[in-house]
């Protein structure tokens, strides 16, 4: 009841006019920030940190928790929108959000999506709220092998979600994580692919291979398919309560992989929404269609992205571990606020901790309102000609590339991986696994090696740890579980070269 | 379309020959300063130049846009600075990890390349250990490192560092530990605070929510004299060990060659930057206050620093 | 797609297979710098990268040369999930736009440190409105003009952006049209 109490102080201060004020602000700047392709959220908050100087420490944090929520959410704005992905966490949306928009329903993607976001942000701002303390002591027992076979979890569900061929996407997927070895090692500081270019000593970054990949390639297409962006009718497809209520199922799993993911250091959105969306390919029974515009593949990924925000912010305020660079950025602020994360700042500023709290809360209902209001925006700058959207979201990606290090190396790996997505979108050779490679490649070389030193170069750690076995374990089965239709596919292609029915190579309806 | 191409090529060319030529040299600062940070937001680079940066601003006039600018080791950053015109308008973080690097053969910097116009933070290194751990004491640790090399576990920035130098130090003084590196910082402090490696090499500043919570326990600070906000802890001096001069600076520097009034502007700008009240605030929390120095002792102290890493590294493990 | 003779079809794969194990020796810049380094060292992940790469690639050209007749290979096949699969033959697919498209994008990275943000960036928006079939000359002009300006005050007033400024004269030129901007 004690804790109760204390959040309804934490409400009372949160609702103050000023820290209300600047909490709405952050939440449509995120939501802007989010939306447009090229500019993370992460730049956004990187970009506000100067302003929090001005404030006082619980509004500095609402405000740059307001521009977390919302641009979590808003870079799914675009991807359903125009098929780009605003932030890496969104791409998931792009694969069941966009084909709604392509068949006119427009509305009722974004209203799934919102819908699962403010969920599953809730419920993850309500159990950092209640669960904090004992949940970040657990975590603690997380070592090294634990992160590797985490990861490792991650990578095998991006050949869960892989459509038909494994082979490829494990190609892309190598592909990607031999582009994450570039540059300096993470132990010995030694460049690695350097050619003797100092450029190349800092490494390809994957927010520029995604900018690349996915925006521009999309615009060039814009042009040259004369396709369509304006809505077919006036806020076409929406879709009623009792539809919605018809995808608790899948919200309910994407919000909880997200909670559990989102406490995770190091994994963040971007990866607890790709493994729901994989999971729930698996789980939702409607795995063959998905990619198709099937409404729980959207609702999935979209509830654990916004799930992970506040699980993340447990490991933050009770151990002072950010787990990814938005986390880091409000580390930075508390520090320069003089709040010292960490289990001491449960017991010294108990009532600093709940504004957070209520903050949070506060800011994953106030999105709804939010992001409708930005939608809306977003959708009326649909009318523009293509050839306009699509100038503004080349520069914007430019600029996005050039923001992440402020460095124009970085605009040439953007530009180039641009090529390289248009040229692998026109032959079909999946370009996600790529991303996620390049993503989740340098986690796990990471988390492997230093694993290795800290336990005597013993191999057999990852599998005779618990937690870490059982993680592995998990990521063999899910493995086999995802790739089950493929191997179906195969006998029934063995059987057809006996009894030729069926030359569709493809997997059956019901696989 | 080619012709319409030409026209805006044109245009552009003759409007910008037109204002490249009334470019007047007017007195400095007359535009913004970027600060260039070289390590990415929420570090302790990223704290000390955003700071610096904000509290510059009233002193210089205009705007110091603050720009993280990170990669190998603080070398992308860097390098950044050396192309950019040695005029006084990009400024850069300078820290003492980064002078490492170079001394191991990383980055294209050479100390002799910078002007430090302002040495902002330094603090020496201290070993820490878990709040449970069986090891109370530097004696206590150093006698178990003794008796078992290679079974304590310390989790550092990395080989080639100066976490390095300093266990390839006491290696050789017959107190064997291993070297655990840890990229992210954040991943070195639950490694520790996890009791998953038995200590770890960091400045107290970085660690100072574990420490004030006593989820970490500082033993031995590597200098020789004791810190002042540690003093139960001893130095490494007091214990035999001849290991300092390893302390980890964060400064502001520019490209050398910038004209000597411009440097020495700067200079006093962040010598008034350090001592105003926020900044004191400021630095008292990260245990890393430090007295102002002249321009040329602290091109020395970065010069001296460099030759010494690379001296310990050169040496045989 | 699928009617690509044999060869073009083992293009890729054989190039990344090739790419594979030309790139193993240039992993490290100076093979010694790995001598004397126990355990697994920094080349380890790269290698096992190289590894994964060059066996999924061998794989994939295997499987196109076992099924040269069953209408395409694996890639023509598999639909890039979430993308709509590129129209068939690229019927109305406008290649050669496709390409100056792209040749133009390649061009404003590389004007951008040259001519500086605004310039390259107006050149840009205006060649790429006259690709997209805009020819009113009030569109060609105002939108390119009033977006840069735009672009100028969020990303170099408001996010204090170190945006590129150009080389040299054109450098100069940047900072002055900033200070007539009132940006700086």
């Amino acid at each position: 009841m004690e804790s109760f109490d204390l959040l309804l102080g934490g409400f009372a201060a949160a609702l103050h006019p000023a820290v209300f004020l600047v909490l709405a602000f952050g939440l449509v700047t995120g939501t802007v920030a989010g939306a447009l392709p090229g500019i993370s959220f992460v730049n956004a908050m990187a970009m506000a940190l100067p302003f929090t100087y001005l404030m006082q420490p619980t509004a500095a944090m609402a405000f740059l928790g307001g521009i977390y929520v919302g641009g979590v959410f808003g870079g799914s704005i675009s991807s359903i929108l125009i098929n780009i992905p605003g932030t890496p966490a969104s791409l998931p949306a792009c694969w069941d959000g966009h084909p709604m928009t392509r068949a006119g329903k427009p509305q009722m993607a974004l209203r799934i999506a919102l819908t699962s976001s403010a969920t599953g942000g809730l419920a993850s701002a309500l159990l950092l709220t209640f669960a904090a303390p004992p949940f970040a002591r657990f975590a603690l027992t997380f070592d090294q092998p634990e992160f590797f076979a985490a990861t490792v979890l991650g990578l095998v569900s991006v050949i869960a979600i892989a459509k038909e061929q494994p082979i490829l996407s494990l190609l892309s997927m190598f592909l990607g994580m031999l582009i994450g070895t570039v540059g300096v090692d993470p132990l010995y500081g030694m460049p690695r692919f350097g050619f003797g270019q100092p450029m190349l000593q800092s490494g390809v970054n994957w927010i520029v291979v995604m900018i690349g990949l996915f925006a521009v390639a999309e615009v060039i297409d814009l042009i040259c398919e004369e396709r369509e962006l304006r809505p077919k009718a006036a806020g076409g497809g929406s879709i009623s309560f009792r539809g919605l209520w018809g995808l608790k199922n899948s919200i309910l799993r994407g919000t909880g992989l997200g909670c559990m993911i989102g406490m995770i250091p190091g994994a963040g959105a971007t990866v607890g929404a790709v493994i729901a969306y994989g999971v729930e390919k698996q789980a939702s029974g409607k795995g063959a269609r998905f990619g198709t515009g099937v409404p729980e593949g959207l609702a999935a990924p979209e509830a654990a992205k916004n799930a992970t925000t506040g699980a993340a912010m447990i490991p933050l305020l009770t151990l002072g571990i950010p787990g990814s660079a938005a986390t880091a950025i409000m580390l930075g602020a508390m520090i320069l606020h003089g709040i010292n994360p960490g289990p001491l700042l449960f017991t010294s500023d108990v009532s600093t901790v709940y504004t957070i709290f209520a903050a949070m809360i506060l800011a994953n209902l106030l999105m709804i309102v939010a992001a409708l209001a930005v939608a809306k925006g977003f959708s009326t700058l649909m009318r523009v000609p293509p050839a306009v959207l699509g100038a503004f979201i080349i520069v914007l990606s430019v600029v996005g590339a050039y923001g992440v290090r402020n460095n124009i190396f970085d605009v040439y790996v953007c530009l180039f991986f641009g090529l390289v997505g248009w040229g692998m979108k026109r032959t079909g050779f999946p370009t996600a696994p790529l991303v996620l490679g390049v993503i989740l490649g340098p986690l796990a070389e990471r988390y492997f090696l230093t694993s290795l030193v800290n336990y005597d170069n013993d191999y057999a750690i990852f599998f005779t740890r618990p937690i870490s076995g059982t993680i592995l374990g998990l990521a063999v089965l899910f493995g086999l579980w995802s790739l089950w239709p493929a191997i179906q596919d195969l006998r029934h292609r063995r059987a057809g070269r006996t009894t030729p029915l069926d030359h569709t190579g493809r997997v059956p309806e019901d696989g | 379309m080619k012709a319409a191409l030409g026209t805006f090529v044109a245009a552009g060319i003759a409007a910008t020959a037109f204002a490249g030529g009334a470019l007047a040299q007017d007195a400095y600062p007359e535009r913004p300063i970027d600060m260039v940070i070289t390590f990415g937001p929420g570090g302790g680079s990223d704290t000390m130049g955003r700071t610096a940066a904000h509290l510059a601003e009233k002193e210089l006039g205009v705007a110091v846009p603050a720009s993280n600018v990170s990669g190998a080791s603080g070398n992308a950053g860097l390098t950044r600075v050396l192309t950019s015109p040695a005029d006084g308008y990009t400024l850069g973080t300078l820290i003492a990890l980064t002078v490492s690097s170079w001394a191991a053969g990383l980055g294209v910097g050479q100390p002799d390349q910078f002007d430090v116009v302002g040495v902002l933070q330094s603090s020496p290194s201290m070993l820490f250990v878990p709040k449970d751990s069986p090891h109370k004491s530097a004696e206590e640790l150093l006698a178990f490192a003794k008796a078992n090399p290679k079974a304590l576990k310390v989790a550092t920035s990395g080989f080639g560092t100066m976490d390095d130098v300093t266990l390839r130090y006491l290696t050789k003084q017959g107190d064997a530990m291993t070297n655990v590196p840890f990229a992210k910082p954040a991943e070195r402090y639950a490694s520790t605070v996890g009791a998953h490696t038995d200590a770890i090499y960091e400045e107290p500043g970085d660690v100072a929510q574990f420490v004030q919570s006593g989820d970490l326990v500082p033993v031995l600070v590597f200098a020789d004299e004791r810190h002042k906000d540690f003093p139960d802890v001893p130095a490494s001096k007091e214990l035999g060990l001849d290991i300092s001069g390893l302390d980890n600076f964060r400064t502001i520097a520019v490209k050398k060659g910038t004209p000597p009034e411009i440097v020495e502007r700067l200079h006093k700008v962040f010598a008034d930057v350090t001592a105003t009240q926020e900044w004191h605030d400021f630095c008292a929390k990260t245990y890393t206050c430090t007295e102002n120095m002249s321009v040329e002792d602290a091109n020395a102290m970065v010069e001296t620093f460099y030759k010494k890493v690379k001296d310990l590294l050169a040496q045989p493990s | 797609m699928a009617h690509h003779p044999l060869l073009l079809r083992l293009l890729a794969p054989a190039l990344l297979l090739a790419g594979s194990v030309l790139a193993a020796p240039y992993i490290v810049q100076d093979p010694e710098m790995l001598a004397g380094l126990s355990g697994t060292g920094p080349g380890f992940w790269p290698k096992a990268m190289l590894w994964g790469t060059g066996v999924c690639a061998a794989l994939w050209l295997v499987a196109e040369v076992l099924r040269p007749r069953r209408g395409g290979g694996l890639a023509a096949e598999a639909v890039p999930e979430g993308t709509v699969p590129p129209a068939p033959d690229g019927s109305d697919y406008d290649m050669t736009r496709a390409i100056v498209g792209l040749v133009f994008t390649l061009l404003y990275g590389v004007l951008l440190p040259i001519l500086g943000f605004p310039l390259a960036t107006l050149l840009f928006v205006a060649a790429w409105l006259f690709l997209g079939r805009i020819r009113r000359l009030s569109l060609l002009v105002l939108v390119p003009v009033l977006g840069t300006l735009t672009l100028c005050y969020v990303f170099v007033l408001l996010a204090r952006m170190p945006l590129e400024r150009g080389a040299g004269a054109m450098g100069e030129a940047t900072v002055r049209l900033y200070q007539l901007l009132g940006i700086y």
